[in-house]
C-alpha cells in the first residue's frame, strides 16, 4: 500500500484543479462580456436605429434575460461543445476561430525556437564569463530589446530589411500578393506547400514569415537571456562543478551538467512565454496583417462581437491550462528533485 | 519564546555621507529620473509653436527641419508638439495605473500571505485569471467602457496586479515567520498595526523596485492600447497612436512620424527600467546593513 509514486500524487493533485480552473475561466469569460452595458444591442443595430430593432436583437441574443439565466444558458451550450454564433458573421464562433489557429502556431511555434535558441544560448555565454565583455554586451542589449515594444521593434525591423534594404517582402501576411494559398490540407502553409510541391510558394511563405517570428523572438530571448544567466549563473558555481573541475573534466561537460542541473527552471519559463503566445501575438500580427487568432480576437472586439471574444478568451485560457499541466508533467518527469520531493 | 528587540537599523559611522562611488553606483537611478521628470515637466509646461492636435501647420508628411523639428504627419500636424505633449497624457496614465497596481499588489499580497485554506484557493483563482490573455481581456474592457481612461487604468492593474500579488505574498509569507514579527505579535501587536509597523516598511525594497517595474509594463499598456486603437484615441496626442498612424507612412519611407515618438517611448521604459534596478542596487545595500 506504500508504493504511491510521488510522480502520480503531484500530477493527480494537479490535474484534480483543472475542472476547478476551468470553471473560473468560463466565468470569467463571461462575467467580462456580460459588463457590456445595453449598448451591445445599439451597437449591432447601427446608429439611428429603431427602439423596436434593439429590442428584437436583444431578444433574440438573450440579453434582456437575468445574467444567472444567461450564464446558465451559456454553460449549457459549453458543455454542448457550442460556442455560439457570431453576431457578426453568423458562423459559428469554434470553427472560425479554429481556422485562424494555423497561420498563429506557423508564426510562434519557429518564433519560439528561434528565441528559445539565442536566449538560452546567449544567457549560457553570458554566466560562463560572467563580468566579461561577453556578459555586459548580452545584457546590455537585452535591457535595450526589452525597453522596446514589440510593435516599435516590428516596425524597426520592417523599415530596415524592407524598406531600406530590400531584403524582405513587404508586410502583406503569410503570402505576398502574387500567390494564392496551396490547396488545403493542415492550414499550415508551409506543409501545405510542401505537400503540393509548390517550392516557389513556399519560399514566399518563409521569407514573409522571417519578419514576424524575428519580431516576437528577439524579445523573448532577452528575456529568456536574463533568466538563463541568473539560473545557469548559480548552477556554474555550485559544488559539483567545482570538482568536476577539479578532477579535470572539459568546461564543455561543466556548461552541459550546469544546463542539466537548470532545464527544469528554463523550461518553466519557457512555457510560460509559450503560453502567453498562444493566444496569438496581438500586436505583430496586427503590424504585419498576419492573418492569425489574434487579427480574428482584435476585429471580434472593435465589433464587439460578444460569443467570439467569450470563445476566444476560453480558448486562450484552456490551453494556456493545458501548457501548464503538460510542463509538470514534464517537470516531474525530468526532475528527480521534485519527483522525490526534495523541492522548495 | 524569546522576544527580540524592534528592528533597529545599524548604521556604520559615516554611510550617511555619500561617497563618490555611491554616486556613480546611482547613475542609472538619478539619469532614469532625470529623463522621466524631464519628458514630463516638458509635456505639461514647455510652450510649443504649433498646437499639438492644430491641422495644416506645414505642408503634410515634410521631413524634420527648422521649421518642424521632428517634421510633420499625413494631416500636417506638428510631430514635435504631439511628441512632447503625449507625455503629459500617457505618463500620468501609466502612474495612474501603477498606483492602482501596487495598491492591489502590496494589499492584495499581504491579505493572502497567510497559509490558511482560504489564500491557497484566492491563489488557485490567481492561476486560473494569469491563465487568460489578459492583453485581450483589457482591450474588451477599454472597448466596453467607450475608452474610458479610468478603465485604462484598472487595466493596468489588472495586468500587474496578480504578479505584484505572488511576489508581496512569497516575501511576506517569510517575513511573517521571522522572530520580530513573531515577538511582536506575542507583545500583542494587531494584525493592522503589525503590517503598518513591521510588514510594509520591511517589504519597501520589494515594493520601490517592483513599481518602478510596473511602471514599464503599464506605459507598455498604455502605449500597446493605444496603438491598437482603444484607450488614448485621437485626436488626443499619444505615443502608441502616433506610432500607428506613422506606421502607415513607415513602408513608403515618411521614417518621422513613427521614429520620434517610439523614441521618446523607448526611452521612458528604458528609464523605468534603470530607476528599478538602481533602486533594488540601492535597497539591497541599505538592507545589507540591517541586521538579521
Amino acid at each position: 500500500m506504500k508504493i504511491r509514486d510521488p510522480r502520480l500524487v503531484l500530477i493527480a493533485r494537479r490535474l484534480a484543479v483543472i475542472p476547478l480552473s476551468l470553471l473560473l475561466v468560463v466565468i470569467i469569460s463571461f462575467l467580462l462580456v456580460a459588463l457590456i452595458p445595453q449598448s451591445t444591442a445599439q451597437a449591432i443595430a447601427g446608429q439611428g436605429a429603431s427602439k423596436e430593432a434593439v429590442i428584437a436583437i436583444n431578444r433574440k441574443l438573450g440579453l434582456n434575460q437575468p445574467l444567472l439565466t444567461q450564464l446558465g444558458n451559456y454553460l449549457d451550450r459549453l458543455v454542448h461543445g457550442n460556442l455560439g454564433t457570431s453576431y457578426y458573421s453568423d458562423k459559428p464562433v469554434a470553427s472560425d476561430m479554429l481556422s485562424h489557429v494555423p497561420a498563429t502556431l506557423e508564426l510562434i511555434l519557429p518564433a519560439l525556437a528561434l528565441g528559445m535558441l539565442i536566449g538560452i544560448g546567449l544567457g549560457t555565454l553570458g554566466a560562463y564569463r560572467s563580468g566579461k565583455l561577453a556578459d555586459r554586451g548580452v545584457r546590455m542589449g537585452g535591457s535595450i530589446i526589452q525597453a522596446t515594444p514589440e510593435f516599435l521593434l516590428g516596425l524597426l525591423l520592417l523599415y530596415v530589411l524592407f524598406f531600406r534594404l530590400h531584403w524582405l517582402p513587404a508586410p502583406t501576411g503569410q503570402l505576398g500578393i502574387a500567390y494564392v494559398n496551396p490547396p488545403y490540407h493542415t492550414g499550415l502553409l508551409v506543409v501545405d506547400a510542401i505537400i503540393a510541391g509548390q517550392w516557389s510558394t513556399l519560399g514566399d511563405v518563409l521569407v514573409h514569415l522571417v519578419l514576424p517570428v524575428l519580431t516576437i523572438a528577439l524579445p523573448l530571448a532577452a528575456v529568456l537571456a536574463r533568466i538563463t544567466r541568473a539560473v545557469v549563473g548559480k548552477a556554474l558555481v555550485a559544488d559539483h562543478i567545482a570538482y568536476g573541475r577539479a578532477i579535470g573534466l572539459k568546461e564543455r561537460r561543466l556548461i552541459r551538467y550546469a544546463l542539466i542541473d537548470s532545464r527544469t527552471s528554463l523550461m518553466t519559463f519557457c512555457a510560460t512565454l509559450f503560453a502567453g503566445l498562444v493566444g496569438g501575438d496581438v500586436i505583430v500580427e496586427s503590424v504585419f496583417n498576419w492573418n492569425g487568432v489574434g487579427q480574428w480576437a482584435i476585429s471580434a472586439m472593435t465589433n464587439l462581437d460578444v460569443p467570439a471574444i467569450q470563445g476566444f478568451v476560453l480558448f486562450s485560457g484552456i490551453v494556456t491550462l493545458c501548457v501548464y499541466i503538460a510542463l509538470d508533467v514534464a517537470a516531474v518527469t525530468l526532475d528527480p528533485r521534485i519527483r522525490l520531493g526534495h523541492s522548495s | 519564546m524569546a522576544i527580540a528587540a524592534e528592528p533597529t537599523i545599524i548604521r556604520p559611522v559615516g554611510a550617511q555621507t555619500t561617497g563618490t562611488r555611491e554616486w556613480t553606483k546611482s547613475v542609472g537611478l538619478i539619469a532614469g529620473l532625470v529623463v522621466l521628470g524631464g519628458l514630463l515637466l516638458m509635456g505639461w509646461f514647455l510652450p510649443l509653436r504649433y498646437g499639438p492636435n492644430a491641422l495644416g501647420t506645414g505642408k503634410v508628411l515634410q521631413g524634420p527641419s527648422a521649421q518642424h523639428w521632428f517634421g510633420t504627419n499625413q494631416v500636417g500636424q506638428d510631430v514635435f508638439a504631439r511628441t512632447i505633449r503625449a507625455a503629459s497624457t500617457d505618463l500620468p496614465l501609466a502612474l495612474e495605473g501603477t498606483a492602482l497596481a501596487t495598491i492591489v499588489g502590496v494589499v492584495g499580497g499581504l491579505a493572502v500571505s497567510t497559509r490558511s485554506r482560504a489564500s491557497e484557493w484566492v491563489m488557485r483563482g490567481l492561476d486560473a485569471f494569469q491563465a487568460l490573455p489578459l492583453l485581450i481581456v483589457t482591450i474588451a474592457l477599454v472597448v466596453i467602457s467607450n475608452n474610458s481612461l479610468t478603465m485604462v487604468a484598472i487595466a493596468i492593474s489588472l495586468v500587474s496586479g496578480p504578479f505584484y500579488i505572488r511576489l508581496v505574498r512569497s516575501q511576506a509569507l517569510a517575513l511573517r515567520e521571522s522572530r520580530f514579527v513573531e515577538a511582536s505579535r506575542a507583545a500583542g501587536t494587531g494584525s493592522f498595526r503589525l503590517m503598518i509597523r513591521h510588514m510594509i516598511p520591511n517589504l519597501r525594497a520589494l515594493i520601490f523596485t517592483q513599481t518602478a517595474n510596473t511602471a514599464a509594463v503599464a506605459l507598455l499598456v498604455v502605449a500597446a492600447l493605444s496603438f491598437l486603437g482603444v484607450g488614448t484615441v485621437p485626436p488626443t496626442a499619444s505615443w502608441g497612436s502616433m506610432i500607428k498612424d506613422g506606421s502607415e507612412q513607415l513602408v513608403t519611407g515618411q521614417w518621422w512620424d513613427a521614429a520620434f515618438p517610439g523614441i521618446a517611448l523607448f526611452l521612458c521604459i528604458f528609464s523605468f527600467n534603470l530607476v528599478a534596478d538602481g533602486l533594488r542596487a540601492r535597497l539591497a545595500r541599505s538592507r545589507a546593513l540591517e541586521p538579521e
